[in-house]
């Protein structure tokens, strides 16, 4: 937040200088600090018959000291010459990471703009606190309890609000007291921000497959032992009537290119749920696969099922009743009606040409 | 003498006192202290002071933004800085009396001459 941008070229300049000698200090100390800076040294030149403002540096210490702001020596070069040379290089390589923060705030001082962009990115912070959290939370129950973890069980959701706290506390520096958990914390930063992609995408495709599973789970039970439906509702018979509107039996369906019509997609199941405490069975008239595609199938009763699930021998085969005993004849088919009820006789030649036992 | 020297360290105090009536920024705050008659008063250090009296839960901060100038930084006293004020003013009066009384006896003994050990002994 910075409010440089309304003020004249003259305190920008003064401003910036100030927060450049203040870089010993972390952002947030240098924000508290200097946060309307701007307003006041507007103020004072407005005011004042002098129109310099002074030395920045100057200006800084007494507003450090006055602040009670430790002075803390940015990246002393401390002593290199006295020491030996690959001591010099451990030193310069502990000092490098110092040496870079310095040197970007430094430039970041000067640059008002990238400064509101830090500014910008530091009010995100939370963002990542939370997206850590929910990271480590999926590692953490998949440890647990490897395999599928949802997002709405008990488990995750605990884990979850203890990780949430302990990744915020940790983020706002609260519940660090020892200087190598800082270390631990930075390392596990950097390893969560190069695996952050890898984790996203396999929680996708965990969320992807945990949704497909959990919506579809009831209806795979009923597809595997129903083939027939209409309008998504199982069809568990089919009655056909000819053109006069009479019942017809031993009707062999086909689809479109010659497959059996199968009442059931698994045509090796014994029975379907006929309704009313009724199965359905497959004609055993067709030769070589159970005839789930010949109707109405005929039903058995509930007792001609045995105990381990499958159609007891001696099941007793019952015709299935028809909706209805006549249905209305189709237009122009009406005087063709007989009385004989033979023409179904004819119209299951190959069902009843195969043995029956 | 040098005022700055014995400014800094009742500038907290000057600070609570100046704000305990009305809110004020920096500048503001700063020209109250020099119209109480605290010339040498230096920006810096009376922003600093407000800076660390907040910090020390002392004051209240918010900030006003302006149409024709960047944003201002008001503080206002709240009931810890009160708190804090009464007990710094109370011992300031302690101190100035007994600074006052010092140097007022000294001249007198000076003048007078007799039992300097003692009258300071009795105080």
């Amino acid at each position: 937040m910075s409010a440089s941008t309304l003020a004249s070229p003259a305190v920008s300049e003064f401003a910036a200088a100030v927060r450049a000698a203040l870089l010993d200090l972390t952002p947030d100390e240098v924000d508290e600090l200097t946060d309307g800076l701007e307003a006041d040294l507007t103020d004072r030149l407005a005011e004042s018959t002098a129109s310099e403002l002074g030395d920045p540096v100057a200006y800084a210490e007494e507003l450090r000291v006055a602040a009670g702001m430790p002075h803390r020596p940015a990246a002393a070069p401390a002593a290199g010459g006295a020491l030996p040379s690959w001591l010099n290089v451990v030193d310069a390589l502990r000092e490098a990471p110092r040496e870079i923060v310095v040197a970007f705030r430094e430039f970041g001082a000067r640059h008002p703009s990238l400064r509101r962009m830090r500014d910008f990115v530091v009010t995100l912070r939370p963002l990542w606190w939370l997206f850590r959290a929910a990271v480590i939370t999926a590692l953490v129950v998949n440890i647990l309890r490897p395999g599928w973890w949802s997002p709405i069980n008990g488990l995750t959701i605990a884990v979850g609000i203890a990780v949430l706290v302990i990744s915020v506390q940790f983020g706002r520096g609260r519940w660090l007291p020892f200087a190598w958990m800082r270390g631990l914390l930075l390392a596990v930063n950097v390893i969560l921000v190069i695996a952050a992609p890898f984790v996203v995408a396999s929680v996708a495709t965990a969320v992807n497959n945990g949704w497909y599973s959990t919506t579809y789970a009831d209806d795979t039970a009923d597809l595997s032992s129903s083939g027939l439906l209409e309008n998504g509702d199982q069809v568990s018979n089919i009655f056909a009537y000819d053109a006069q509107g009479r019942p017809l039996t031993g009707v062999q369906l086909f689809d479109q290119d010659g497959k059996p019509l199968d009442l059931m997609a698994d045509a090796s199941v014994p029975y379907g749920y006929g309704g009313d405490s009724a199965y359905t069975v497959p004609s055993d008239a067709v030769t070589g696969r159970p005839g789930w595609n010949v109707f109405p199938l005929d039903h058995v009763r509930q007792n001609a099922i045995a105990d381990d699930g499958t159609l007891k021998a001696t099941a007793h085969r019952i015709p299935a009743e028809p909706p209805f005993a006549t249905v209305k004849p189709l237009a122009g088919s009406e005087t063709a009606a007989g009385p004989t009820p033979a023409p179904t006789q004819s119209a299951t030649p190959s069902a009843t040409s195969a043995p029956t036992p | 003498m040098d005022t700055t020297q014995l400014l800094k360290g009742v500038l907290d105090v000057a600070v609570l006192a100046a704000i305990q009536d009305e809110d004020g920024y920096g500048y503001d705050v700063v020209r109250r202290l020099r119209a109480a008659g605290l010339s040498e008063v230096g920006d810096a250090s009376v922003y600093g002071t407000l800076r660390r009296l907040y910090g020390a839960g002392a004051l209240t901060s918010y900030v006003v933004p302006s149409d024709d100038g960047p944003h201002r930084k008001y503080y206002g006293i709240n009931a810890e800085g009160r708190a804090m004020l009464r007990e710094q003013r109370d011992s300031w009066s302690a101190f100035a009396t007994t600074m006052n009384r010092l140097l007022t006896q000294k001249t007198k003994s000076t003048r007078t001459g007799p039992t300097p050990v003692r009258t300071i002994g009795e105080k």
